[in-house]
């Protein structure tokens, strides 16, 4: 088979008979035993489970009964619930956990055929840019292996940049699908707050958390999204309106272009951004300048509440009922103060801390309350930018991969990494990171971004631009 | 921030810290807030707090008694536990 494979290029060859879900599975499988040690990016590989699902796809597509996904090989981050299967969130915490039960967009994937091959890696419970808080150490970038493949969904990425799987879910709160879509190549997609149950992803900020995809084409996004999504009796916040991806949209959009915010970004990102604009002119589409005015205080508002949020949500982690639990301690007190100390990472503790403060007596005003005002200028701005405009296009981030460690003692850089993506989490919208050219040998990712529940604008757009370029096309040497 | 803002703030989330980890804690911490104090200078007056995107109301589950408690499945990802109970530390002295 050939190397490059999309989601639609598979499932050609299995409705035309030309392979088999078995045989799909097994070259994919073999594929990530002979690469997979160089990019660390799958934590954990589900052979026989895949195999029993890929010969139960084969008997359904044999009886005329096939799924959009029916014999498609897919990963799941390690945020995900499988029943059965360990659900480690790559921390020392969750390391032996097996989880109870499996997480609806799971349940939903296999429901329509999908075959997962295993859970990929991942920044400690999603708390980071670069992948490099994983207790199993870092993924790399198949581009560059002394690279990051960013995060917190680096394994994902990086997996499906390296063609070793053709679509993996992934989970995004800051920007954890679309900087690691960015970093390595490849489409990172996720939808409006809501429309993607969160029950059975690990929380870390609960308003904030967005599950999604990593694919390599826009195409494939919407056939993920299309499976995974639907209101949950399960999640409380699950959205009750209806998937949006087959609405209407313009045939000729017009795109905020928030000039005034790339002018300190380097110039082979903002060529790569204006060459992708251009393109997009080229078919009739419009780009005019917007103003976001709050957009510089998203990233410090965010790091309040989804700290305050994080600190909430993983105080369950008590060493009782289930994660770590410390041979040290005599009290039930310390028994759990043994249990997290040993079971978080730092950049854990970090949050959890920082978390801690600003829900704290004398702070929780000044911090938590006025973030959430902050919040909610930031949602407005994107309301009103909407009034106008049909889509808002931005980079996906403000650099290329950088290298392993560079950010090791730069906790706050290491946030700014995320400065376009964080404000689109505040106001819970629709994103998508599409490979728009390299800089320096790197890829570079354009991000569009639609107003609540603008799904189908997004894919309408994405699919235009990557019929125009083949930049989505391109795989890294690591495959030679 | 301070050390026994710190100490505090490790009680209260059941963080114990090493010294050497006290102290580089306590300097992330310290550039943290400095970055997140940023938030001080935009003007809020008469905004009110956004806690969810959509501005939607949490979905409920009709009340109804529903028979699905599996405690014994539940209780098997639990390191320590006894006749349906969670075993944990004596609480009350005698």
């Amino acid at each position: 088979m050939d190397t490059i494979q999309s989601i639609q290029q598979l499932r050609v060859l299995l409705d035309t008979r030309q392979a088999s879900a078995r045989e799909i599975t097994t070259d994919y499988l073999a594929r990530i035993r002979q690469i997979d040690e160089q990019l660390n990016s799958f934590v954990a590989l589900h052979e026989d489970a895949a195999l029993c699902a890929a010969n139960l796809a084969d008997q359904e597509m044999a009886h005329g009964r096939t799924e959009s996904l029916t014999g498609i090989p897919i990963g799941h981050k390690d945020v995900f619930c499988i029943e059965g299967e360990r659900t480690s969130c790559c921390s020392r915490m969750l390391e032996s956990f097996v989880a109870p039960y499996s997480a609806t967009i799971v349940q939903n994937l296999r429901d329509a055929g999908a075959v997962c091959l295993g859970k990929t890696n991942m920044d400690e419970f999603a708390m980071g840019s670069s992948n490099e808080t994983s207790i199993f150490g870092p993924a790399r970038n198949p581009w560059n292996l002394d690279l990051v493949p960013g995060g917190s969904s680096g394994g994902s990425a990086a997996a499906v940049a390296a063609c070793i799987v053709p679509a993996c879910t992934g989970s995004d709160t800051g920007g954890s699908i679309r900087q690691p879509a960015s970093f390595c190549g490849v489409t990172g997609f996720k939808p409006t707050y809501g429309l993607n149950s969160r029950f059975g992803m690990v929380a870390f900020a609960s308003s904030l958390d967005h599950p999604g995809t990593l694919t390599r084409t826009v195409e494939d996004a919407r056939v993920m999204f299309d499976a995974m999504s639907g209101q949950d009796k399960h999640d409380s916040t699950s959205s009750q309106s209806p998937s949006s991806s087959t609405t209407s949209i313009p045939t000729r959009m017009t795109l905020g272009y928030p000039a005034s915010l790339f002018s300190d970004l380097p110039s082979s990102i903002t060529n790569a951004l204006e060459a992708a604009r251009k393109i997009l002119e080229g078919q009739g589409n419009t780009t005019v300048d917007i103003d976001l005015p709050h957009f510089e205080k998203a990233v410090p508002a965010y790091y309040v509440i989804s700290c305050a949020e994080a600190s909430a949500n993983l105080a369950r982690y008590d060493g009782i009922r289930y994660g770590h639990r410390s041979e040290q301690g005599s009290t039930f007190d310390s028994v759990c103060e043994h249990s997290r100390s040993e079971g978080f990472g730092q950049e854990v503790k970090r949050r959890i801390l920082t978390g801690t403060f600003v829900l704290s007596v004398g702070h929780y005003d000044a911090y938590y309350v006025k973030a959430q005002k902050v919040r909610r200028l930031i949602r407005d701005d994107y309301l009103r930018a909407f009034e106008n405009v049909d889509l808002i296009l931005s980079p996906a981030s403000p650099t290329t991969a950088f290298p392993l460690h560079a950010l090791d003692r730069e906790p706050t850089e290491m946030y700014k990494q995320d400065q376009f993506t964080v404000p689109v989490n505040m106001a819970g919208l629709p994103a998508m990171s599409i490979p728009c050219g390299f800089a320096d040998g790197m890829p570079v990712g354009l991000q569009m971004i639609g107003p609540h529940f603008g799904e189908s604008r997004l894919f309408a757009l994405g699919t235009q631009f990557q019929t125009l370029t083949d930049w989505h096309l391109k795989t890294p040497g690591v495959l030679a | 921030m301070d050390d026994a803002t710190l100490a505090r703030l490790g009680h209260l989330s059941r963080i114990l810290m090493q010294d050497e980890e006290r102290a580089a804690l306590l300097q992330d911490l310290r550039t943290i807030l400095r970055f997140v104090d940023e938030i001080k200078s935009v003007q809020t007056e008469g905004v009110e707090p956004l806690a969810h995107p959509l501005d939607t109301v949490q979905t409920l589950r009709t009340d109804s008694v529903i028979d699905d408690i599996e405690r014994e499945k539940y209780q098997q990802i639990a390191s320590k536990t006894a006749d349906g109970f969670y075993v944990v530390p004596k609480v009350i002295d005698p």
